[in-house]
C-alpha cells in the first residue's frame, strides 16, 4: 500500500470519500509536478555547467551565484518574447505539437516510485503504462514538423518517426529481461525484487537499454531531428517564444523522465544501504544524467543510416539474444542467484565483440577496434577535462594579454619625434591618413592636422613601416567600440591625448620592454 | 466512486464519437489521422475505467503508438495530401454499408450475455496470461500461429519491396 493510499484510507474517517480520495491525489499530483519542474531546471543547469567541464569550458557563472539563476534567466527571457506563427503554417497542429510532446512526458512520472511506499499511482501495468505513454511524444513532434510548414521541420518529424519506431523495439525487449527476473510489470515489485541491481543482472540488457532510450529521447549522438548543422534544428526550427520553452522543458523532462526509469528498473531505485530511499533515488538519477552527459560530450552525432543500422542489425539481434538467454536462466536457476552476473558478464562482453566483428570497417577488418576502443579512449579523454583547469578567461576582471608584435585598434603617434614627411599617408592603400603641415620656426616641418578613419583602416601596418623616423606605432590596444561611426575617427589632439600602449610591430628592439602573450595551453617542457 | 465513473463514461464516450465523426468529415487528411489518434487515446481511457488496465497500456501502445504513427508516416509518404481528401462518388453505397456495420454491431452488443465478474482479479496481468497460455484451456497454439503470420507478412513486406 502507498503512502498515498494510506493517507486517503485515515482521511476517510473524516471526510466524504469523494473528498478523501480527490484531494490527497491532488496535493500529490502537484508535489510530483513541482519536483519534475525543479528537476528539469536543475537538470538544464547541470547541463549546461557540466558539459562546461567536460569542454574545459566554466559554463553559464554569472547570474547569481554559479551561475544557478541561469535557467530562470533563460525562462525569463523565453517568456517574454514573441510568439510567432508562420503564416502558412497549420495553425491548430502547430499550437497543439508542444502540448502534446509535454504532457507525455509528465504522465510517465506517475508510476516512479521516489521513495517505500512513495508513488502516485502503483499500477501493476507499470512499465508498460511507461513504455506506452511514451510513444505518444513522437506524435507530438511529428505535428511540429507537419504544421510548421517547413521542410527541414518536416524532414525533423519524418526522422523522429523512423527513429522511434526502430529504437522502441530494443528498448521494449531489454526490459523484458528485467520483467522475466522481477516477475511483474509493476514498479514497486520491481524495485523491491534488485536484492542484487538489474544491471550486475543484466548488464547487456542495460546497455540496450541505456542506448535505446538515448534515442528515444533524442539525447545526442542520436539528436539527429534537431541536428543544427543540417536541418537547422528540426522540428522546432518554426517555433518562438513560450511554445518553444515547451519543447524545451519537454526535452529535459524526457531526459528526467529516462534518467529516473533506467534508476528505477536497473540501479536498484531507492534501495541502498544507510542514507534515506529518496536520496539515493535522486543520487542514483543524476548519475544516469550525467553519463548521458558525458556520451554527449564525447561523441559525434551519427549520420541516418548508421541511426538505423545501429538499431535493426545490432541493438534488436542482441536484444532478443538477451531477452532469450534470460528466459533460459529463468528456466535452470529460478531465484537468480547472485553469481549469476559473472555469466552475463562474461556472455554480454562476448555478444558485443562477436556481433561487432559482423560490421568491418573497409580496410581496417575488425571495427571493435575502431569504434569499441576509439569510444572508450574518447570517453576517457573527456573524462580527463573533468578534472583540468578550465581554460576560459573571464573577460572583464580577466584579461588576456596580446601577442608582443600584436597589430591592434589605432596607432600611437608621436608629435615630437615627426618630421611631418608624410610617407605613412602615402604608404596607407586606403588612404585614410590625412595630415597637413606648414614650416616651423624650428623643424622642417610641423604637423596641423593629423586624421585617421579606423573605420576604414585594414591595421595593415604598413603605415608604421613606411615611417623613416620612429613616429608612429601600432597599439595594443584591443577592446575599444563605439557606437557612433564619427567617434572612429582620430584627430591630432586624440592623439596626443592616447595613452601609450604601443606594440613591437615592425620594432623587434621594443619587445623586451613589453610584458610577455599570456598562453591559454602553456607548452609543455621539453618540446 | 459510481458517478465519477459515470461521468468519466459519458465524457468519454462523448469525445470518442465526436473524434470518430471529425475523422470521417474532415477534409484534412492529416487532420482526421490526428482525430483517429484521439479516438484511440479515449478507447484506452473507457479500457481504463472498465479496470481493463493491461488492455488500456496495450491499447495506448499499439494503437497510439504503432498504428497511429504508421499511419501518419503514411500520409506524409503520399504525394498532393495538400489536395486534402477528396469525396468519391460512391457516397451512398459507402453510407448504407457503413449503416448496417453499425446495426450489426448494436444488434451484437445489445444481444450478447455479457458474463460480468463480480470481483476484478487483482493483478489483472498474471490473471490474463494464465488465460492465455495455460496447459489446459490456453491457447497456446493460436498464439504461436499468429507470430508465425505476423513473422511471414514482416518477410513478405521485406521481399516486395527489396532492391533486385
Amino acid at each position: 500500500m502507498t503512502i498515498l493510499e494510506q493517507f486517503q484510507q485515515w482521511l476517510l474517517n473524516y471526510w466524504p470519500s469523494w473528498a478523501a480520495y480527490l484531494v490527497p491525489a491532488l496535493i500529490a499530483f502537484i508535489i510530483i509536478v513541482i519536483i519534475v519542474l525543479v528537476m528539469v531546471l536543475m537538470f538544464i543547469y547541470m547541463e549546461r555547467r557540466i558539459i562546461g567541464r567536460f569542454q574545459i569550458r566554466l559554463g553559464p557563472n554569472r547570474a547569481g551565484p554559479f551561475g544557478i539563476l541561469q535557467p530562470v534567466a533563460d525562462a525569463i527571457k523565453v517568456l517574454i518574447k514573441e510568439d510567432i506563427v508562420p503564416i502558412r503554417a497549420d495553425r491548430w497542429v502547430h499550437y497543439w505539437a508542444p502540448i502534446i510532446t509535454f504532457f507525455p512526458a509528465l504522465m510517465i512520472f506517475a508510476v516512479i516510485p521516489w521513495g517505500q511506499g512513495a508513488i502516485f499511482a502503483d499500477l501493476n501495468i507499470g512499465i508498460l503504462y511507461v513504455v506506452a505513454i511514451s510513444s505518444v511524444g513522437a506524435i507530438g513532434i511529428f505535428m511540429a514538423g507537419w504544421g510548421s510548414n517547413n521542410k527541414f521541420s518536416l524532414v525533423a518529424g519524418m526522422r523522429t518517426i523512423a527513429q522511434m519506431v526502430s529504437y522502441e523495439i530494443p528498448l521494449v525487449l531489454s526490459i523484458g529481461g528485467v520483467l522475466i527476473i522481477a516477475g511483474s510489470l509493476s514498479m514497486m515489485d520491481i524495485v523491491e525484487a534488485q536484492n542484487v541491481p538489474f544491471f550486475l543482472l543484466q548488464p547487456l540488457g542495460f546497455v540496450i537499454f541505456f542506448i535505446a532510450a538515448a534515442s528515444e529521447i533524442n539525447r545526442s549522438p542520436f539528436d539527429l531531428l534537431e541536428a543544427e548543422s543540417e536541418i537547422v534544428t528540426g522540428y522546432h526550427t518554426e517555433y518562438s517564444g513560450m511554445k518553444f520553452a515547451l519543447f524545451f522543458f519537454a526535452e529535459y523532462t524526457h531526459a528526467f523522465a529516462l534518467s529516473t526509469i533506467a534508476a528505477t528498473l536497473f540501479l536498484g531505485g531507492w534501495r541502498f544501504a544507510l542514507l534515506p530511499g529518496p536520496i539515493w533515488f535522486f543520487i542514483k538519477v543524476l548519475l544516469v544524467f550525467i553519463v548521458l552527459l558525458w556520451m554527449r560530450s564525447t561523441l559525434p552525432r551519427v549520420r541516418v543510416d548508421q541511426l538505423m543500422g545501429f538499431a535493426w542489425k545490432f541493438l534488436f539481434p542482441l536484444a532478443l539474444i538477451n531477452l532469450f538467454i534470460t528466459a533460459t536462466e529463468a528456466i535452470i536457476w529460478p531465484g537468480f542467484p547472485w553469481w549469476l552476473l559473472f555469466l552475463n558478464f562474461a556472455i554480454a562482453a562476448l555478444l558485443i565483440v562477436l556481433w561487432s566483428g559482423l560490421f568491418p570497417v573497409p580496410g581496417e577488418g575488425v571495427s571493435f577496434k575502431r569504434y569499441g576502443r576509439g569510444i572508450a579512449k574518447g570517453m576517457a579523454l573527456t573524462f580527463k577535462h573533468l578534472f583540468r583547469h578550465p581554460i576560459t578567461v573571464q573577460y572583464p576582471e580577466q584579461r588576456l594579454t596580446p601577442a608582443r608584435r600584436f597589430r591592434g585598434y589605432q596607432l600611437v603617434w608621436y608629435e615630437d619625434q615627426c618630421n611631418g614627411c608624410r610617407a605613412c599617408a602615402r604608404a596607407c592603400p586606403v588612404s585614410i591618413i590625412d595630415i597637413e603641415t606648414r614650416k616651423g620656426e624650428e623643424k622642417g616641418l610641423v604637423v596641423e592636422k593629423l586624421e585617421v578613419d579606423f573605420g576604414r583602416c585594414l591595421f595593415c601596418g604598413l603605415c608604421v613601416e613606411a615611417c623613416p623616423v620612429q613616429a608612429l606605432f601600432m597599439s595594443r590596444d584591443y577592446e575599444k567600440a563605439s557606437y557612433r561611426r564619427e567617434a572612429l575617427v582620430m584627430n591630432k589632439e586624440q592623439f596626443i591625448a592616447a595613452p601609450d600602449k604601443r606594440s613591437a610591430y615592425a620594432y623587434p628592439d621594443l619587445e623586451d620592454e613589453m610584458p610577455p602573450q599570456t598562453l591559454l595551453a602553456p607548452p609543455k617542457e621539453g618540446r | 466512486m459510481e458517478t465519477g465513473i459515470v461521468i468519466a463514461f459519458w465524457v468519454l464516450a462523448a469525445v470518442i464519437v465526436g473524434a470518430a465523426l471529425a475523422v470521417v468529415f474532415f477534409r484534412n487528411i492529416f487532420h482526421a489521422a490526428l482525430f483517429l489518434v484521439l479516438c484511440f487515446f479515449t478507447i484506452a481511457g473507457i479500457f481504463v475505467i472498465l479496470s481493463a488496465d493491461f488492455l488500456a497500456g496495450a491499447q495506448v501502445l499499439i494503437y497510439v503508438g504503432a498504428i497511429g504513427v504508421l499511419i501518419i508516416f503514411a500520409i506524409m509518404l503520399t504525394r498532393e495530401t495538400k489536395r486534402g481528401n477528396p469525396s468519391g462518388r460512391l457516397q451512398l453505397p459507402a453510407l448504407i454499408v457503413g449503416l448496417l456495420f453499425l446495426i450489426t454491431m448494436v444488434v451484437v452488443v445489445v444481444s450478447t450475455n455479457w458474463n460480468v465478474v463480480a470481483e476484478i482479479p487483482e493483478p489483472t496481468i498474471s490473471s490474463l496470461a494464465q488465460a492465455l497460455f495455460s496447459k489446459e484451456n490456453g491457447f497456446v497454439l493460436a498464439f504461436e500461429i499468429a507470430a508465425a503470420l505476423l513473422l511471414a507478412a514482416i518477410i513478405g513486406a521485406i521481399v516486395l519491396v527489396r532492391e533486385k
